[in-house]
């Protein structure tokens, strides 16, 4: 009798231990269990890649995540993919806003504002792609077209700019619309910063080493210089079809700036 | 002439001489021992000698080695058992939960090659207890990316090496509060209510941002 009873103890602590160790997540799990794995094999099914499921898998473990917003993130990646998206931009997204406290909610508001700026992206680039960019625009650069929307670019503008933008490959239209995000951050006038873009284009003058441009109109404002003769020496290199480097030096920066330079 | 027993070789006559000296001198050693004065033992002399004979301690590392060189015979119910299974379990769970989800992950394996250039971040945030720096470079972890303060405390700097290119970044400060970077030029909305700083990164050198 006394053993019996000794048995029973033993048993309901040990079920007290498990139930300790494993109780509200294991709970949970189990609840929302089957959702996070469909939504994983949809997202899967989609092109997604393991290695971007497995990350936030091991990031919705790691903050401990409700199962509802995992399963939120994992549509928000497949959403992605059927679009012709790449993921990594979200998942960036997702890791940035767990990273800063962000709430799963509020994190999952921001994926939908930037799947929308995609569509309109891919559709303005739809519409004036094929004479603009030549053809579909590459991830990357989709990416950058995207982000100026972020950094101080309108919807408005950006679809004004890409239909006064003459037609171009994908990467300087790229560095162009980076540069308008990042020269209107400036006090550069707007009328300056249309000169100098569409020269750029007009000219096709943007190699990869113009796309620190912002930079060097910041650093030559800095020293003095006015956005006249800042636009003045731009327009001139992109006309001599000369880079970057070429242009600090036309605005006076030494070789000791120029290290510290783009 | 005389004969070879009655006339020992060298060797032989030295072995007997010093056979002879050895003798004398036990005699005059014994006769020195016999005239020293007789003199009592000291009190603590028994418990000195049989504390020397007392067996010593064998070290733990010789206990061990010699437990594990002896049989030993070990039962187990069932039932207790499953206590220290539900450790074990427990142990299990908590590894695999808390601890392996914190290992670091590979982070730039393919940009192994690619040139790298030194950048410099600051922040005065005097009040704090500790910043870290998080941006798209570090997949927008804290861990490994801790500032650290000046002498006086109020700046807060921290150096890194990165690829060329356009980046977007932020200071944690105490692990909750999202700053940007008051001295970069550009910015952007990060989409959550708050501001990310940008930088571009290219050259040989950023000495500071």
């Amino acid at each position: 009798m006394r053993g019996k009873s000794e048995a029973l103890v033993i048993i309901i602590v040990f079920f007290l231990v498990m139930a300790i160790c494993l109780g509200p997540a294991g709970a949970k799990a189990q609840g929302t269990e089957q959702g996070i794995a469909e939504a994983t094999q949809a997202a899967r099914a989609a092109g997604v890649p393991e290695v971007v499921l497995n990350r936030v898998l091991a990031l919705s473990l790691e903050r401990r995540l409700s199962p509802q917003y995992v399963s939120n993130f994992l549509t928000t990646l497949r959403l992605a993919r059927t679009n012709d998206l790449a993921v990594e931009p979200f998942l960036l997204k997702i890791e940035e806003g767990l990273a800063k406290g962000i709430p799963p909610k509020s994190i999952a508001i921001a994926l939908e504002q930037k799947i929308d700026d995609y569509r309109f992206v891919q559709d303005l680039v739809r519409r004036q792609g094929p004479v603009k960019a030549s053809g579909a625009l590459p991830a990357e650069d989709l990416t950058v077209l995207v982000d100026s929307l972020s950094a101080g670019v309108s919807r408005q503008e950006l679809e004004r700019f890409m239909e006064t933008a003459p037609p171009v490959p994908s990467a300087m239209l790229a560095i162009a619309v980076d540069n308008l995000a990042l020269l209107k951050q400036t006090d550069l006038k707007a009328d300056l910063i249309n000169r100098m873009l569409m020269t750029g284009l007009r000219l096709k003058g943007f190699t990869p080493s113009w796309r620190y441009l912002a930079k060097v109109v910041v650093a030559a404002r800095a020293k003095g210089i006015s956005g006249e003769q800042i636009a003045e020496a731009t327009v001139a290199a992109l006309e001599e079809k000369r880079d970057l480097r070429e242009l600090m030096y036309a605005l006076g920066f030494t070789s000791r700036d120029l290290r510290r330079g783009p | 002439m005389k004969k070879p027993e009655d006339c020992p070789s060298p060797p032989r006559r030295a072995k007997n001489e010093r056979k002879t000296q050895g003798s004398e001198e036990l005699l005059l050693l014994e006769r020195m021992l016999r005239r020293l004065p007789d003199r009592e033992p000291p009190p603590d002399l028994v418990g000195r000698i049989l504390e020397s004979l007392a067996p010593k301690r064998i070290s733990a590392w010789r206990r061990l080695y010699l437990w594990l060189h002896t049989p030993h015979t070990l039962s187990i119910s069932p039932m207790k058992l499953i206590p220290a299974a539900a450790v074990v379990a427990a142990l299990v769970v908590a590894v695999g939960t808390v601890i392996a989800p914190r290992q670091p992950a590979l982070r730039g394996a393919k940009q192994e090659t690619v040139k790298r250039v030194p950048v410099v971040f600051t922040l005065e945030s005097p009040g704090a207890h500790t910043v870290s720096l998080i941006g798209s470079f570090n997949e927008w972890s804290p861990a490994g990316f801790e500032m650290r303060p000046t002498a006086e405390g109020r700046l807060w700097m921290l150096k890194i090496q990165l690829p060329e290119g356009r980046y977007r970044y932020a200071f944690l400060v105490d692990g909750r509060l999202v700053v940007a970077d008051p001295r970069s030029p550009f910015v952007e909305s990060d989409g959550f209510g708050n501001r990310n700083s940008i930088i571009l990164v290219g050259g040989d050198d950023e000495r500071e941002v």
